[in-house]
């Protein structure tokens, strides 16, 4: 408020009037004395008009500050004001003009104090007892350490949870300037200078919390916060602190700051791009790794120019967004792959994954890592597939095209090589048969060697066939009941050679897994190869035995005939390589080559043991199941 | 001219082994009359004079000795005519072949073969082939009407 030279007012503010619950036109025109507002000291008498501030102020020039004075309200209540008066002075003459008044309503914190010393003179505070007691019962109820100090910085009384805080008895503090406890920041508040009072001074502290170190008696320190409030008494101002031990706080507070350090480390650190956005897009913060990766700088992003919806290709939104429904539904999304737009338009591929931050808004917190080099390797990886299957493609058309080759030519043999031997044979024979009367026995015998040789290279060619056809045929894959099967070739195979008498031992045989029909040629060839071998001998005998195992089973067939010498065993099984002469024993060279071939397509192997005169031993394993092939 | 029915039809373009088939045939006394026809579409021409239904001159043959590689039309072909054909399906068909195809014996029994012969190498195993077929399905074989 502003009054003239007789006290009058001339101006008011809004909250000048508020607190006053008057109007503007009810102000103008009153005076400080008016007896509307029965103005009152803190201690209940009336005060007069010449020594309300405002008075003070215009009649002597000077400032008066933080008198509280009771004024009574509209509503019939008492308003507790904290009033200051300047002088209001002419420019030019310094003549005082009026005065500005300002006040502050502290009804609220006066019924603090009430509550706190219902007293009007604070020497019944340190003079008698009833009263004494009754205050310390009321600091005693008090839940922080309450300290009570003059104005010159002098403790004046403490509370119990003070003297335990600080370490004290209290006879050892009361008298003690309060820097003993506090050193620095409480007494500094207390001291007046020429601008202000203690009480002005304290006025601007109340209700704040002030943070300082309170000292111990052993000296150590810890952070306290106080909250001050003033007590008028006629002796002066006394504050009353109230003084709160925040180590645990400080500790919880320097805890968060660790860890908010460590948080803001990792991001600096720039391991990991990290960035906080709004979900419609727009980027708030980022930091250096994911502005580097999207190519876009600090200033752009604090301008709002960065937008992840933005920088997202519209093929990779979808995902996005279901991420984002995710988020919404859980907190966080399950880390994904996606790829953002660079400013310039290049693409990045990137993992991230989002969580939701707390607060209004529902804004992300995203983690992204460049996966480019990852991606790369992908890239090259699939790359070299696409181009091994492709050569698989080649070699497999090539493969086929071979194939087809192959059976044009074995077709051809098969018909056409069989029949111009036929006629060699037949028409040999026919000579033989009808016209023997015009031949020399020399003529003859050069014609059996002609008929001999047809027919050997009749059965060469047959060899050659079938063994050209195990090559393409489709194989069967069944478990296959060997011991009936060898005993039925045996069988056959005696039948047909009813002059020789070979003893065969069969052992108990394993079922193997392959094709029948293909395994019955190989016991064949087999058997075969033993009763021709075991020829010269005069008590032929022929082993067949089985090896079963979880994998495979193996199987060998041992003869006592002729044997050979194993530095050829490997030759045994390849076509047309014979280790005898062909006057010693018939046959193509063929036979063991079909078996070789016959086994090896059923995924097993073959090998030969043997030596001259001792006997030979053929063996070959075969996949004991579907899952061992 | 002396029109004797046709006994066999032996489709064969080569001369040997015509020869050698008619050796082994006459040497059992098994045909006395059989015409010989060197490829597929001269085969189709005497079953199908002009390309007409009538009967051959010499009568449909009560055996078909079949070749199947042949000139111009090949054998499985010459089969196909001669089973899906109404006047000729009864005939007996046994394809003679040099062939240890299986596609070709699977196909030709596909197409209704009666026999499928490979003819051996071996000389007297030709002769006793040719003859023993010729035997059962001329003599010992019974068709219907």
């Amino acid at each position: 408020m502003v009054q003239d030279a007789e006290g009058r007012i001339v101006e008011s503010n809004p909250t000048a009037r508020a607190i006053l619950g008057l109007d503007a036109a009810t102000l103008t025109g009153r005076t400080s004395d008016d007896p509307e507002w029965q103005t009152v000291w803190s201690d209940g008498k009336p005060a007069r008009g010449e020594d309300l501030p405002s008075t003070i102020a215009r009649t002597t020039g000077e400032p008066v500050r933080g008198v509280v004075i009771g004024v009574r309200h509209p509503s019939g209540t008492v308003r507790w004001l904290r009033v200051s008066a300047s002088p209001l002075r002419d420019a030019a003459s310094d003549e005082v003009l009026g005065a500005v008044v300002s006040f502050s309503d502290v009804t609220e914190a006066r019924r603090g104090e009430q509550a706190l010393l219902d007293s009007r003179n604070i020497s019944d505070v340190r003079e008698s007892q009833e009263s004494a007691a009754k205050y310390r019962g009321l600091l005693e109820a008090a839940p922080d350490a309450m300290v009570v100090v003059d104005g010159a910085g002098e403790i004046v009384l403490l509370n119990a949870q003070a003297e335990r805080q600080f370490g004290y008895r209290r006879d050892e503090l009361v008298g003690q300037q309060v820097k003993v406890i506090i050193p620095e920041g409480f007494a500094e508040r207390l001291i007046a200078d020429d601008l202000r009072s203690t009480a002005d001074a304290l006025l601007q502290q109340i209700g704040m919390g002030i943070e300082l170190f309170g000292r111990r008696e052993d000296g150590t320190e810890f952070p306290i916060e106080i909250m001050l409030s003033p007590l008028e008494s006629a002796e002066g101002i006394l504050i009353t602190a109230a003084i709160r031990d925040i180590s645990a706080r400080k500790a919880a507070e320097e805890a968060l700051r660790v860890a908010l350090g460590n948080f803001q480390d990792l991001v600096d650190a720039d391991i990991v791009g990290v960035f906080f956005a709004r979900q419609d897009g727009r980027v708030f913060y980022a930091n250096d790794y994911f502005l580097d990766l999207l190519g876009y700088t600090r200033e752009e992003l604090e301008h709002g120019e960065v937008d992840w919806r933005a920088m997202t290709p519209p093929e990779w939104l979808q995902l996005t967004d279901k991420a984002l429904d995710e988020l919404r539904e859980q907190g966080s999304s399950k880390p994904f792959e996606k790829e953002y737009m660079r400013r310039d338009g290049s693409r990045v591929p990137v993992f991230l994954a989002d969580t939701r931050l707390a607060g209004p808004g529902a804004n992300i917190a995203a983690f992204v890592l460049d996966i480019s080099e990852r991606k790369r390797g992908e890239d090259e990886l699939l790359a070299l597939n696409a181009e091994l299957e492709g050569r698989v493609k080649t070699r497999t058309a090539a493969l086929e095209a071979a194939n087809r080759e192959m059976e044009a030519f074995s077709y051809s043999v098969s018909h056409d090589l069989r029949a111009p031997l036929r006629s060699i044979d037949a028409f040999s024979q026919i000579l033989l048969r009808e016209h023997a009367a015009g031949l020399d026995p020399e003529a003859r015998r050069v014609l059996d060697i002609v008929v001999h040789n047809a027919q050997h290279m009749g059965q060469l060619i047959d060899d050659l066939l079938t063994l050209s056809r195990i090559g393409r045929k489709n194989l069967d894959r069944t478990p296959v009941d060997m011991e009936p099967l060898v005993r039925s070739v045996v069988e056959e195979l005696q039948a047909a050679q009813p002059g020789r008498t070979v003893e065969f031992d069969i052992g108990p045989l394993a079922s193997a897994f392959g094709d029948a029909g293909l395994l019955r040629q190989v016991w064949v060839n087999l058997f075969d190869n033993a009763v021709k071998f075991t020829g010269p001998v005069q008590l032929a005998k022929v082993e067949v035995r089985c090896e079963p195992g979880p994998r495979e089973c193996r199987f060998t067939v041992r003869d006592n005939g002729v044997g050979f010498d194993p530095r050829y065993s490997d030759k045994l099984f390849q076509p047309f390589q014979r280790l005898h002469q062909t006057s010693e024993f018939e046959g193509t060279g063929i036979g063991l080559a079909i078996v070789a071939r016959i086994v090896r397509r059923l995924g097993g192997e073959v090998w030969a043991d043997g030596a001259p005169g001792e006997g030979a031993t053929f063996g070959f394993s075969l996949p004991a199941s579907q899952e061992a092939t | 001219m002396n029109v004797q029915p046709t006994e066999i039809l032996l489709i064969e373009d080569n001369p040997d082994d015509v020869e050698l088939t008619l050796r082994a045939l006459r040497g059992r006394n098994i045909a006395n009359n059989v015409k010989v026809v060197g490829d597929g579409a001269l085969a189709l021409e005497y079953l199908w004079p002009g390309g007409t239904s009538k009967a051959p001159a010499g009568g449909y043959p009560k055996l078909v000795l079949l070749d199947l590689k042949l000139p111009r039309i090949d054998g499985l072909e010459v089969l196909r005519r001669l089973k899906s054909s109404e006047e000729t399906r009864q005939i007996p068909v046994v394809v003679l072949t040099s062939s240890q195809e299986e596609s070709d014996m699977v196909e030709s029994y596909r197409l209704g073969v009666n026999s499928y012969v490979v003819k051996p190498v071996d000389f007297a195993k030709f002769t006793q082939s040719v003859s023993d077929l010729g035997l059962y399905w001329l003599l010992l074989n019974k068709v219907p009407g």
